[in-house]
């Protein structure tokens, strides 16, 4: 028989296991709730062994979702750089849409640059006395005996891995091709040498004679 | 998926890397394709020994040299150095066969000529003379020849490339 002293007491009793279902039915809920936002996917394809296979499958749909997702955005990504790259003009392309015109007189412009150089190289090297004893007097000879009588040699200068000759043919704008073939094989000791053709001016070819291949 | 990512990303730019638009330029001519011209206002005959060659037509070691050119369209993809060879067949003993390689303009005329290459001894058989012209600044409106001499007794050229 319980007195009036004793009913606290069991409220306490009562109330107890009712609290501690209240913690744990929280815990749970709280759980499943408050997920953490960026889980390692190795964890979330490997989940705890007391995971059902229903949260294993919906884990396994979720990192699906996000590869599609990576591997869609990823593709945006390529075909929009693709689409840049093809908008903008290479230099192939670029040379190609010139106006021929353009081109012609820019490598004009270009190769008289580069005939200046070797101009310029002949004026600024140091003689080597060996080279040009030996290659001035062949110059002198072969020239005049390839090109025809009719040609003038106005300037032979040899530098110390370059020669300057300027030929004179008032008779025509262009040495004839089949001298200079003539002379190309029949050039000797000079075949040693690669050879530039300055033809800038009608009636006047200078040659210049390189070491080597230039 | 970082494997992945790093896996088509090498893919890509190998692909990029080997794409036809970037391939080595270049032009080969065969025997066939070469030209005789008045070397020394003399034309010895030529023969085609062979369908994809051009042969000096006389079997004399001592006769006349032949000249050939073998020329090659416009190549504007090569570089301001353009690599010549050529596969000759040297039958004389007592001549060589010798090549160089020249750039035209437009209009035909020489602008550069590489050095003279020769067969080292005579009578070797089959053997490529090569060599580089400087082109400075390349043009696409140059072009490529590779001019040689054939000495007499079937010596030959087979074929020719810029490059």
């Amino acid at each position: 028989m319980t007195t009036r002293d004793d009913r606290p007491r069991a409220m306490i009793w009562l109330a107890l296991p009712g609290a501690v279902a209240l913690v744990a039915l929280g815990v749970v809920v709280g759980r499943a709730q408050v997920r953490p936002a960026a889980l390692n996917p190795a964890q979330e394809v490997a989940p705890s062994p007391g995971a059902t296979d229903d949260r294993r499958i919906a884990v396994l749909e979720q990192e699906l979702r996000r590869l599609r997702a990576e591997v869609a955005a990823g593709a945006e990504e390529r075909a929009r750089s693709e689409g840049e790259l093809a908008g903008a003009p290479r230099d192939v392309e670029q040379e190609t849409e010139l106006d021929p015109g353009e081109q012609e007189r820019a490598a004009t412009a270009g190769r008289l640059e580069y005939l200046d150089g070797l101009s310029q190289r002949v004026e600024t090297e140091p003689r080597d006395a060996r080279f040009r004893a030996e290659t001035e007097p062949a110059l002198l000879r072969l020239l005049p005996e390839h090109l025809g009588p009719d040609v003038q040699l106005n300037d032979v200068v040899c530098a110390a891995s370059v020669c300057r000759v300027t030929v004179s043919h008032p008779g025509s704008a262009r040495l004839s091709e089949e001298r200079l073939t003539n002379f190309m094989l029949g050039r000797g000791a000079l075949g040693e040498m690669s050879v530039q053709l300055d033809v800038r001016e009608d009636g006047e070819t200078t040659f210049y004679f390189l070491r080597g291949d230039g | 998926m970082k494997k992945l990512v790093l896996l088509a990303s090498l893919l890509g730019v190998g692909t990029v890397g080997l794409a036809p638009s970037d391939a080595l330029g270049g032009s080969t001519a065969t025997g066939a394709h070469c030209q005789v011209f008045n070397y020394q206002f003399a034309t010895p005959p030529p023969f085609q020994r062979h369908v994809n060659a051009i042969s000096h037509g006389l079997y004399d070691q001592n006769a006349q040299l032949l000249g050939v050119t073998c020329t090659f369209p416009t190549e504007n993809t090569l570089s301001t150095t353009v690599n010549w060879r050529a596969r000759v067949f040297d039958n004389s003993t007592t001549a060589a066969v010798t090549c160089y390689a020249n750039a035209f303009n437009q209009d035909g005329g020489t602008v550069a000529s590489s050095t003279v290459k020769t067969t080292s001894v005579s009578g070797t058989g089959t053997s490529t003379l090569s060599g580089t012209i400087s082109v400075s600044p390349q043009s696409s409106s140059y072009t490529y020849g590779v001019t040689c001499t054939l000495p007499g007794n079937q010596s030959a050229i087979y074929s020719a490339r810029v490059y």
